[in-house]
């Protein structure tokens, strides 16, 4: 049996009147992709903080690697790597100088600075001065950092940080490697939803303060039901059939209805009572609720469906 | 050893920044001041019997009345600006060190900068004398280097300036600003020039290593500012690293 990757117990921290994070129990298993997803200000950023120490909790507790943070700090932070918001670097060194300033506090060995220099694809650029890097470079080079020594367990707070569109998918493709590549517990954080669906095999939903799901994808999944959008000419005939026999549906107005249903079996079944009471169908398609519909119902902001 | 591997850490990040090299700036643009005045005027000074101990103690004096604290101010900013303009508390205190080994290396380089700049200056003096002797010889540089005393001068204010270069780090650590540390330098450093009129601003830690070296001159040995300034410059470090190695890093 593997010990808990991250394991909190109560974790709590309040700032004067607001409790920003509270009695949050975080369960990361190893060899995960542990996304931790909530809104700007849910309190994701705090929650890393106290994880590595940085910020301290008012009440509650927490263990890395199967052991206490407060008895073993030094051993444990020595296996994690961390990035969290935007990264540290230095504009006046190269990219290989910065790498080696953590490699001399962190004790890793001289050929780690080149692999990781290799797994976020910076060797070019590495003896180039940071302060000419690009906001994607510089968060690679975060990245390279946290790698340095070859951690157990990578820390990632908002990763895709001030990234534009073609920077977050080479940062999502990294991602997506870093497991097989380094055999490294990733446990990430993000307010865009989209993005963590990509890469995440695990979900935690922070709001509030509160942790208001935490557990394996499918499971998320399971719990939101897919849906088969129509287009119909004459949609509230449409609706009417369809109820009469039995599903229940939902005008999205204008021409399309949407039947709450599993798969392809059932769209199939729904297509076929149409058609054979008359009425046309031009588009069909199967949908599966996304993150940000499970969040949206989980955080008590939905607006309808599902 | 943690600290060696830290101190190495702080020396790194200094490259290409003036951190480093105004230890060796600072009293060279002194010296060159003062060789183009003595040069020009072609005497040292007409009132004294040892010109060398005078151009020793004047320099030295200047500097460490003047110079020193605000030069320290700059060099304890600028090695906590490094880490407060790029983030770089949070990542240092996520990684595998103890906080106060971090805190201990910035004290410790300040320390070795100040100490640099201050045998610099000494060691600038002595060359610019010789110079000036060289090529001016009715200058009246004749009599022997007086070693002993320069060297123990530079010494005491080295020592004595411990304190002022203990707090100096502790509050460029403590705050994020830059003009906060550096005024507060400039604010102590000017409040000096007029606590020196006062009978206890020996003890005034930005003016205490520039009369200690005066005292010394006038053959008095400053036992209890030495006290003050070097144990109470330790004391104060340990103090200062407890207090800002505690903190949240929000």
């Amino acid at each position: 049996m593997h010990d808990l990757v991250i394991e909190t117990s109560g974790l709590t921290r309040r700032f004067g009147g607001l409790t920003a994070v509270d009695q949050v129990n975080l369960r990361v298993s190893p060899g995960s992709v542990y996304g931790f997803v909530g809104p700007n200000g849910a309190g994701k950023t705090t929650t890393i903080r106290m994880v590595l120490g940085l910020i301290r909790p008012h009440a509650g507790g927490v263990r890395l690697l199967g052991q206490p943070m407060a008895e073993s700090r030094r051993a444990l932070l020595g296996r994690v790597g961390a990035l969290v918001e935007s990264p540290s670097v230095y504009p006046n060194l190269t990219g290989r100088e910065n790498l080696e300033v953590t490699r001399t506090l962190s004790r890793a060995e001289k050929r780690q600075i080149e692999r990781a220099l290799h797994i976020v694809q910076l060797q070019e650029a590495a003896d180039r001065l940071v302060g000419g890097y690009s906001t994607g470079m510089k968060q690679r080079l975060g990245l390279a950092l946290a790698l340095l020594n070859e951690p157990e367990l990578l820390i990632l707070d908002e990763p895709t940080n001030g990234l534009d569109p073609a920077g977050m998918i080479e940062m999502r493709e990294l991602l997506r490697r870093l497991p097989d590549e380094c055999g490294a517990t990733v446990f990430l954080s993000s307010h865009l939803l989209a993005e963590v669906e990509q890469v995440a095999t695990h979900i935690g939903i922070i709001d509030r303060g509160k942790l208001r799901f935490q557990g394996p994808w499918e499971e998320l999944h399971a719990t939101m039901k897919e849906h088969v959008v129509l287009g119909v000419k004459r949609p509230a005939l449409a609706k009417k059939t369809l109820e009469r026999a039995g599903w229940a549906v939902r005008s999205n107005g204008s021409d399309r209805i949407t039947v709450t249903a599993n798969g392809n079996a059932d769209a199939a079944l729904i297509n076929d009572l149409l058609v054979n009471a008359g009425l046309h169908v031009f588009h069909l398609s199967v949908q599966r609720p996304t993150l940000e519909d499970m969040f949206l119902t989980l955080t008590g902001n939905a607006q309808g469906g599902g | 050893m943690a600290l060696i591997d830290a101190l190495r850490a702080e020396v790194l990040k200094s490259k290409r920044s003036l951190a480093l090299w105004m230890a060796f700036l600072a009293p060279l643009m002194i010296e060159v001041l003062d060789f183009v005045l003595y040069f020009q005027r072609g005497y040292i000074r007409t009132d004294v019997e040892d010109a060398w101990l005078w151009l020793g103690q004047s320099t030295l004096s200047y500097w460490s009345l003047l110079m020193l604290p605000l030069f320290v101010a700059l060099e304890t900013a600028l090695l906590s600006n490094v880490e407060h303009a790029n983030e770089g508390w949070k990542h240092l205190f996520a990684l595998p060190i103890p906080r106060a080994t971090t805190y201990a290396a910035k004290q410790i380089l300040a320390m070795a900068i100040s100490g640099f700049s201050t045998f610099s200056l000494l060691g600038f003096t002595l060359l610019n004398g010789l110079l000036l002797r060289a090529l001016r010889p009715e200058i009246g540089l004749d009599s022997s280097i007086p070693w002993g005393t320069l060297v123990t001068s530079a010494v005491l204010v080295f020592l004595g300036s411990w304190l002022l270069i203990s707090l100096h780090t502790w509050v460029a650590a403590r705050w994020k600003s830059f003009v906060v540390a550096m005024g507060a330098g400039i604010a102590m450093t000017v409040a000096g020039m007029v606590v020196v009129n006062w009978e206890w601003g020996r003890f005034y830690p930005w003016a205490m290593p520039g009369l200690m070296a005066n005292q010394y001159m006038d053959g008095r040995m400053p036992v209890a500012e030495l006290l003050l300034g070097s144990l109470g410059g330790l004391i104060t470090a340990v103090v200062g690293c407890w207090e800002f190695t505690r903190r949240d890093v929000l």
